[in-house]
Protein backbone atom coordinates (compact mmCIF):
# COMPACT_ATOMS: atom_id res chain seq x y z
CA UNK A 1 0.00 0.00 0.00
CA UNK A 2 1.24 3.51 -0.73
CA UNK A 3 -0.04 6.67 0.59
CA UNK A 4 -2.14 7.48 -2.45
CA UNK A 5 -3.86 4.44 -1.68
CA UNK A 6 -3.94 4.76 2.37
CA UNK A 7 -5.15 8.32 1.73
CA UNK A 8 -8.22 6.65 -0.10
CA UNK A 9 -9.00 4.54 2.57
CA UNK A 10 -8.80 6.73 5.47
CA UNK A 11 -10.04 9.67 4.07
CA UNK A 12 -13.72 7.68 4.91
CA UNK A 13 -12.01 6.47 8.47
CA UNK A 14 -14.57 7.44 11.16
CA UNK A 15 -13.36 7.23 14.81
CA UNK A 16 -15.90 5.43 17.15
CA UNK A 17 -17.55 3.30 14.80
CA UNK A 18 -16.55 -0.33 13.38
CA UNK A 19 -14.13 1.20 11.24
CA UNK A 20 -11.91 1.25 14.27
CA UNK A 21 -11.51 -2.76 14.35
CA UNK A 22 -12.13 -3.30 10.96
CA UNK A 23 -8.43 -4.89 9.27
CA UNK A 24 -9.17 -2.44 5.86
CA UNK A 25 -7.67 0.44 8.04
CA UNK A 26 -5.25 -1.52 9.60
CA UNK A 27 -2.09 -0.67 7.41
CA UNK A 28 -3.21 2.84 6.68
CA UNK A 29 -3.78 3.53 9.93
CA UNK A 30 -0.16 2.18 10.72
CA UNK A 31 1.71 3.95 7.86
CA UNK A 32 -0.04 7.04 9.42
CA UNK A 33 1.94 6.34 12.60
CA UNK A 34 5.09 6.27 10.49
CA UNK A 35 4.79 8.79 8.36
CA UNK A 36 4.32 12.55 10.07
CA UNK A 37 3.29 13.97 6.51
CA UNK A 38 0.52 11.23 6.23
CA UNK A 39 -0.33 11.93 9.98
CA UNK A 40 -0.91 16.09 8.89
CA UNK A 41 -2.75 15.09 6.32
CA UNK A 42 -5.30 12.39 8.06
CA UNK A 43 -5.36 15.26 10.80
CA UNK A 44 -6.77 17.78 8.41
CA UNK A 45 -9.63 15.46 7.13
CA UNK A 46 -10.57 14.55 10.39
CA UNK A 47 -10.74 18.61 11.50
CA UNK A 48 -12.66 18.78 8.21
CA UNK A 49 -15.28 16.11 8.66
CA UNK A 50 -15.82 17.52 12.41
CA UNK A 51 -16.48 20.36 11.47
CA UNK A 52 -19.21 19.47 8.71
CA UNK A 53 -21.11 17.42 11.60
CA UNK A 54 -20.67 20.39 13.49
CA UNK A 55 -22.41 22.24 10.94
CA UNK A 56 -25.05 20.40 9.98
CA UNK A 57 -25.62 19.52 13.59
CA UNK A 58 -26.78 23.42 13.88
CA UNK A 59 -29.63 22.76 10.89
CA UNK A 60 -32.49 22.09 12.93
CA UNK A 61 -34.95 19.76 11.34
CA UNK A 62 -38.57 21.45 10.75
CA UNK A 63 -41.43 19.80 12.29
CA UNK B 1 -36.85 -3.24 29.18
CA UNK B 2 -39.77 -1.83 28.05
CA UNK B 3 -39.86 -0.06 24.87
CA UNK B 4 -41.91 3.52 25.11
CA UNK B 5 -43.20 4.44 21.81
CA UNK B 6 -43.20 8.38 22.41
CA UNK B 7 -39.47 8.50 23.57
CA UNK B 8 -38.55 6.37 20.99
CA UNK B 9 -40.07 8.78 18.61
CA UNK B 10 -38.58 11.81 20.11
CA UNK B 11 -34.97 10.24 20.30
CA UNK B 12 -34.82 9.42 16.86
CA UNK B 13 -37.42 12.17 15.07
CA UNK B 14 -34.46 14.24 14.52
CA UNK B 15 -32.32 11.90 12.46
CA UNK B 16 -35.11 10.17 10.32
CA UNK B 17 -36.51 13.67 9.73
CA UNK B 18 -33.12 14.82 8.18
CA UNK B 19 -32.54 11.43 6.24
CA UNK B 20 -35.63 11.60 4.74
CA UNK B 21 -35.22 15.28 3.95
CA UNK B 22 -32.31 14.20 2.71
CA UNK B 23 -33.56 11.32 0.30
CA UNK B 24 -36.91 13.11 -0.99
CA UNK B 25 -36.06 16.81 -0.92
CA UNK B 26 -39.45 18.28 0.40
CA UNK B 27 -40.61 18.73 3.45
CA UNK B 28 -44.32 17.01 2.91
CA UNK B 29 -42.89 14.29 1.39
CA UNK B 30 -40.52 13.77 4.08
CA UNK B 31 -42.85 14.35 7.03
CA UNK B 32 -45.11 11.51 5.39
CA UNK B 33 -41.90 9.35 5.24
CA UNK B 34 -40.91 9.39 8.71
CA UNK B 35 -44.54 9.34 10.07
CA UNK B 36 -45.21 5.90 7.94
CA UNK B 37 -41.93 4.75 9.30
CA UNK B 38 -42.67 5.64 13.19
CA UNK B 39 -46.68 3.69 12.40
CA UNK B 40 -44.88 0.67 10.82
CA UNK B 41 -42.12 0.66 13.87
CA UNK B 42 -44.85 1.20 16.35
CA UNK B 43 -46.90 -1.78 14.32
CA UNK B 44 -43.68 -3.82 14.61
CA UNK B 45 -43.50 -3.39 18.48
CA UNK B 46 -47.04 -4.48 18.80
CA UNK B 47 -46.90 -7.48 16.78
CA UNK B 48 -43.41 -8.76 18.02
CA UNK B 49 -42.24 -7.09 21.39
CA UNK B 50 -38.70 -8.42 20.88
CA UNK B 51 -38.24 -7.19 17.29
CA UNK B 52 -35.37 -4.95 16.73
CA UNK B 53 -36.70 -1.48 16.38
CA UNK B 54 -33.61 1.35 16.77
CA UNK B 55 -31.95 4.30 15.16
CA UNK B 56 -30.07 2.41 12.37
CA UNK B 57 -33.80 -0.07 11.35
CA UNK B 58 -35.51 3.51 11.23
CA UNK B 59 -32.94 4.75 8.55
CA UNK B 60 -33.08 1.18 6.67
CA UNK B 61 -37.00 1.37 6.79
CA UNK B 62 -37.28 4.96 5.38
CA UNK B 63 -34.69 4.10 2.54
CA UNK B 64 -36.74 1.41 1.91
CA UNK B 65 -39.71 3.05 1.73
CA UNK B 66 -37.83 5.56 -0.67
CA UNK B 67 -36.77 2.93 -2.81
CA UNK B 68 -40.09 1.20 -3.51
CA UNK B 69 -41.37 4.85 -5.27
CA UNK B 70 -38.09 5.94 -6.63
CA UNK B 71 -36.62 2.79 -8.53
CA UNK B 72 -33.47 4.06 -10.14
CA UNK B 73 -31.40 2.87 -8.17
CA UNK B 74 -29.39 5.44 -6.05
CA UNK B 75 -26.02 3.36 -6.55
CA UNK B 76 -26.76 3.87 -10.72
CA UNK B 77 -24.32 7.26 -10.28
CA UNK B 78 -22.17 6.22 -7.80
CA UNK B 79 -19.62 5.16 -10.47
CA UNK B 80 -19.62 9.33 -11.13
CA UNK B 81 -15.80 9.79 -11.76
CA UNK B 82 -14.48 12.92 -10.18
CA UNK B 83 -12.25 15.99 -11.89
CA UNK B 84 -9.37 17.47 -10.75
CA UNK B 85 -11.19 20.83 -9.82
CA UNK B 86 -9.41 22.14 -6.58
CA UNK B 87 -10.72 21.47 -2.88
CA UNK B 88 -12.12 23.16 -0.10
CA UNK B 89 -9.51 23.51 3.09
CA UNK B 90 -10.58 23.45 5.97
CA UNK B 91 -9.74 27.40 6.92
CA UNK B 92 -12.46 28.21 3.94
CA UNK B 93 -14.85 25.61 5.04
CA UNK B 94 -14.90 27.19 8.27
CA UNK B 95 -15.97 30.35 6.81
CA UNK B 96 -18.95 29.18 5.10
CA UNK B 97 -22.43 29.57 6.08
CA UNK B 98 -24.56 26.21 7.60
CA UNK B 99 -27.31 26.65 5.30
CA UNK B 100 -24.70 27.05 1.92
CA UNK B 101 -22.95 23.96 3.02
CA UNK B 102 -26.51 22.50 3.45
CA UNK B 103 -27.79 23.75 -0.13
CA UNK B 104 -24.36 22.33 -1.72
CA UNK B 105 -25.20 18.65 -0.34
CA UNK B 106 -29.10 18.77 -1.23
CA UNK B 107 -27.59 19.91 -5.12
CA UNK B 108 -26.09 16.38 -4.66
CA UNK B 109 -27.38 12.99 -6.91
CA UNK B 110 -29.43 10.76 -4.68
CA UNK B 111 -26.44 8.64 -3.82
CA UNK B 112 -23.91 11.13 -3.42
CA UNK B 113 -25.75 13.24 -0.64
CA UNK B 114 -27.14 10.06 1.31
CA UNK B 115 -23.72 8.31 1.83
CA UNK B 116 -22.95 11.79 2.85
CA UNK B 117 -25.89 12.35 5.09
CA UNK B 118 -25.14 9.34 7.26
CA UNK B 119 -21.41 10.12 7.24
CA UNK B 120 -21.84 13.73 8.76
CA UNK B 121 -25.07 14.01 10.22
CA UNK B 122 -25.38 10.31 11.72
CA UNK B 123 -22.02 9.79 12.28
CA UNK B 124 -21.48 6.59 10.79
CA UNK B 125 -18.86 4.57 9.38
CA UNK B 126 -18.84 2.97 5.84
CA UNK B 127 -20.40 -0.81 6.58
CA UNK B 128 -23.19 1.30 8.87
CA UNK B 129 -23.56 3.43 5.47
CA UNK B 130 -23.35 -0.47 3.30
CA UNK B 131 -26.14 -2.27 5.66
CA UNK B 132 -28.55 1.40 5.96
CA UNK B 133 -28.69 1.79 1.88
CA UNK B 134 -27.86 -2.09 0.99
CA UNK B 135 -24.82 -1.84 -1.15
CA UNK B 136 -22.01 -3.88 -0.67
CA UNK B 137 -18.89 -2.60 1.69
CA UNK B 138 -16.56 -3.09 -0.64
CA UNK B 139 -19.25 -0.29 -3.22
CA UNK B 140 -20.03 1.80 0.11
CA UNK B 141 -16.36 2.86 0.68
CA UNK B 142 -15.20 3.95 -2.84
CA UNK B 143 -18.36 5.74 -2.76
CA UNK B 144 -18.37 7.66 0.01
CA UNK B 145 -14.29 8.49 -0.78
CA UNK B 146 -16.16 9.66 -4.32
CA UNK B 147 -19.19 11.27 -3.09
CA UNK B 148 -16.50 13.67 -0.15
CA UNK B 149 -14.30 14.66 -2.85
CA UNK B 150 -16.66 15.62 -4.94
CA UNK B 151 -18.47 17.71 -1.90
CA UNK B 152 -15.56 19.48 -1.13
CA UNK B 153 -14.84 20.16 -5.40
CA UNK B 154 -18.82 21.80 -4.95
CA UNK B 155 -17.92 23.80 -1.82
CA UNK B 156 -14.94 25.16 -3.59
CA UNK B 157 -16.78 26.41 -6.28
CA UNK B 158 -19.59 27.26 -4.20
CA UNK B 159 -16.94 29.82 -2.07
CA UNK B 160 -15.27 30.76 -5.42
CA UNK B 161 -18.95 31.57 -6.93
CA UNK B 162 -19.61 33.64 -3.96
CA UNK B 163 -15.94 35.83 -3.56
CA UNK B 164 -16.76 36.89 -7.38
CA UNK B 165 -19.81 37.87 -6.73
CA UNK B 166 -18.62 40.06 -3.55
CA UNK B 167 -16.06 41.37 -5.77
CA UNK B 168 -18.20 42.25 -8.25
CA UNK B 169 -20.59 44.02 -6.10
CA UNK B 170 -17.92 46.39 -4.41
CA UNK B 171 -16.46 47.34 -8.14
CA UNK B 172 -20.24 48.45 -8.32
CA UNK B 173 -20.23 50.41 -5.47
CA UNK B 174 -16.72 52.08 -6.04
CA UNK B 175 -17.30 52.78 -9.61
Amino acid sequence: MDNAEAKQLLQVFRHGTEDSRDPIFREALTRVERDSALEAWFRQEQDFDALMVAMFREVPPKK
Amino acid sequence: MSFKFEEFVQENFAPAYRFAFCLSLAHDRATRLVDTTFQEAEALRKHNAQAKVDRTWVLETLHRKWRACHPVLPEADLDAGTTSEPLISLENAGEMDCDAVLKVLHSMSPAHRLVLSLFYFEKLGFNEIARILQLPPETALPSLARAKVLFRQLLEERRRASDTQLANLVLDHSG
